[in-house]
């Protein structure tokens, strides 16, 4: 979890009080009980040593409640809201109510009402009301909540409820509240696309020497059994729609599709679901193509894929300086030059990445490469796969007889601009790879973040702070070879062996 | 002190340590051996209640105890298989305990409207042996989860929610009195 640093200002105004308050209490034990004053002085010196010692009472309190300050001493920060969450509570504007549902006698509940506190003292536009339903029905029932542990988050009219006690959750379904407007992911289907309804996964990282997911003449790793499901659960957590998009069928893109998401397309498009792709972009919409190895391009979508100013090679990325686990197949990215989606983004790794060329874009457009592998990578060339072929393939031998030149390679680009003076503005963004957005990647390292960054940005509400839902995930302790080897020899063979001489040791004193 | 006798001293310390241990500690409690225990707000043995009077809006009922499943009216009639439930009623009212309990305190400022019990939807009053009230309680609405049932005790402050089905049973109860 991310934790906000600690906040020196409060931290400073606290010890100034904590100090003045000991000056004072030390000057009130030095004021002399007997002045020997007589009379009408005596008296007023007693009431003026009252009076001044309720007011300083009052002022420090009022002082102190003015200056709120809240120390979270757990390890973990348990009472603390992330950082993301408060950032988003910075950012809200207008006036929002949350009325948070919860149960008294359960922790997680009280621990959620008490953030939200700490997050309503932060923003005074943010209301922030606790209710017990059990002791409050009446508001409960207006409110129309059945269950512990809700949030309602009303703003402008409009009203979103959340579930749950992580306050994450609870700053999305405000953001959600103030956006004003759907957004609407549509995930392509209808060329063998990750499926947005799969959630099938993989606990382990394996290459393709061992679990069959790769492309027979590669060691790469490619998931075109599994779904997209966990992406599409990280969209509907930022208020996003998700639906899905047969081109095929429907023929258009629909103009309800805030972004169109196509996950590892692998069978050739038709001419007019190009055509189709193109249109939506002139009309200003916004596309995440991924597109991995084996995927054929057909002429009208390679065509509009060079105006985007790229052409993903059929070659795979091997990195031996950069990579994730033993795979240096799995190229990993530990650096972004700057741009709003990688702003905030940490190491990300992609399995089986193609490379991409970069190539003059429209007049209008403007091309940033946003990931790139380290200098020491180099490609290797992977023949399509038969039944995606569109035409012949003739550099395949040639270039896998030719040596591999290391060099930093394009994996991903970030598209912006008009396709041609009459278009609107898009964006788009590029990768060379879809695995890491499946649902067996999605989790790890900052895939997650990497992608709910390019949905934002596609959607063009990277103003606003990121706050991404946690995707619950099985433990997972990734080892490197060196690692495993010692594991299994500190096990199988060190502790073993230790035990023998051990006892070898006590029967030779015995003897 | 020396080492033949330091050995010994520390041996009979550490034995004395363990027993300490035993003396100390206490059997791991294994949910499948939990011995039962009633958390009924009702504390007598339910055997020991000998009338029951229900009251529903204007309708009152009231049943006396025959024997461990049966129950006649005032006039001596015999409710038959219906007394069972009757029994089984009192039994709950014995076993189940609340859910939650709400102190009176934690209650300023709310409104009392909500919990339904000013009227309440029924009243149930349980009598001894000797004609001595043992137990007089008000169900009133559910609450918004819907799975409780706010009750208060006569002469207690305290809010309690219950299991609906305490309520439930009871409300049976007054049902198959009506009908007949």
């Amino acid at each position: 979890m991310e934790h906000p640093e600690l906040d020196w200002n409060a931290l400073l105004w606290a010890g100034g009080w904590l100090a003045a308050v000991l000056v004072l209490f030390a000057t009130g034990l030095r004021l002399p009980l007997q002045t020997g004053l007589a009379g009408w002085r005596g008296r007023a010196y007693s009431a003026g040593v009252i009076l001044i010692a309720f007011g300083a009472a009052v002022l420090a309190n009022v002082a102190l409640h003015l200056h709120d300050v809240h120390f979270d001493l757990t390890r973990e920060k348990v009472y603390t809201p992330s950082g993301a969450a408060m950032r988003a509570i910075d950012e809200v504007s207008r006036e929002v109510t949350v009325t948070y549902f919860y149960r008294s006698q359960d922790p997680a509940g009280r621990r959620a009402r008490d953030l939200l506190a700490i997050m309503a003292r932060r923003n005074p536009l943010l209301k922030v009301v606790a209710v017990d339903p059990d002791r409050d029905p009446r508001l409960a029932r207006e409110k129309a909540i059945q269950i512990y542990n809700a949030a309602v988050v009303e703003a402008e009219g409009r009203r979103v409820l959340v579930q749950g006690t992580d306050e994450t959750e609870i700053a999305i379904g405000i953001q959600r509240a103030l956006r004003g407007r759907a957004i609407t992911a549509c995930f392509l289907e209808g060329h063998g696309e990750l499926p947005m309804d799969n959630f099938e996964y993989h606990t382990h990282l394996e290459s393709g020497a061992g679990h069959s997911h790769d492309d027979a003449s590669s060691q790469v790793v490619e998931m075109p059994g599994h779904g997209a499901g966990r992406l599409r659960r990280a969209l509907e957590a930022q208020g996003y729609e998700a639906r899905k998009l047969i081109l095929a069928t429907e023929g258009d893109v629909p103009a309800a599709c805030t972004l169109l998401i196509a996950a590892n397309p692998r069978t050739t498009f038709l001419p007019a679901e190009s055509a189709a792709l193109r249109a939506y972009l002139r009309r200003g919409g916004s596309a995440l193509l991924l597109l991995d190895l084996g995927f054929v391009l057909e002429p009208g979508l390679a065509r509009l894929v060079a105006e985007l100013g790229v052409r993903p090679e059929q070659d795979v990325v091997v990195d031996p300086l950069s990579h994730y686990s033993t795979n240096p197949e799995i190229v990993a990215v530990t650096g972004y030059d700057p741009h709003p989606v990688t702003r905030s983004v940490s190491l990300t790794f992609y399995p089986g990445v193609r490379s991409i060329t970069l190539l003059p874009p429209a007049s209008d457009l403007r091309v940033t490469p946003l990931l790139l592998s380290s200098r020491d990578s180099y490609t290797r060339p992977v023949k399509p796969v038969a039944s995606h072929k569109v035409e012949p393939d003739s550099t395949g031998e040639k270039d896998a007889a030719s040596p591999p030149v290391s060099g930093a390679r394009v994996l991903g680009v970030a598209v912006e601009g008009r396709l041609d003076r009459d278009a609107e503005p898009m964006r788009a963004i590029v990768v060379g790879d879809s695995d890491f957005a499946s649902n067996s990647f999605f989790p790890y390292m900052a895939n997650s973040d990497l992608l709910l960054s390019v949905a934002r940005w596609l959607a063009r509400e990277e103003r606003t702070t990121a706050v991404a839902a946690r995707v619950p995930v099985p433990p997972l302790i990734a080892l490197t070879g060196r690692q495993s080897n010692a594991v299994f020899f500190m096990v199988v063979v060190a502790m073993p062996l230790l035990v023998i001489a051990l006892g070898f040791v006590v029967w030779w004193r015995w003897r | 002190m020396r080492r033949h006798v330091l050995h010994p001293v520390l041996a009979a310390l550490a034995l004395l340590y363990l027993a300490a241990m035993v003396v100390s500690g206490a059997m791991p409690v294994q949910r499948q051996l939990v011995r039962f225990e009633a958390k009924g707000l009702l504390k007598r043995v339910p055997e020991e209640v000998k009338r029951v009077e229900l009251s529903r809006g204007t309708r009152r009922v009231t049943l006396l105890r025959a024997g461990e499943t049966e129950w006649v009216t005032p006039d001596g009639v015999n409710i038959g298989a219906a007394g069972l439930q009757v029994s089984k009623a009192v039994q709950i009212m014995h076993n189940s305990g609340p859910v939650r309990e709400i102190e009176a305190a934690g209650l300023v400022g709310s409104d009392p409207a909500p919990f339904g019990l000013d009227p309440p939807r029924l009243s149930v009053k349980l009598y001894g042996r000797d004609g001595d009230l043992v137990l007089a309680a008000s169900f009133g609405e559910f609450n918004p989860e819907g799975y409780l049932q706010y009750m208060r005790i006569d002469g207690n402050p305290r809010l309690y929610l219950m299991s609906r089905f305490v309520g439930g049973e009871w409300a049976e109860v007054m049902t198959g009195a009506e009908a007949r």
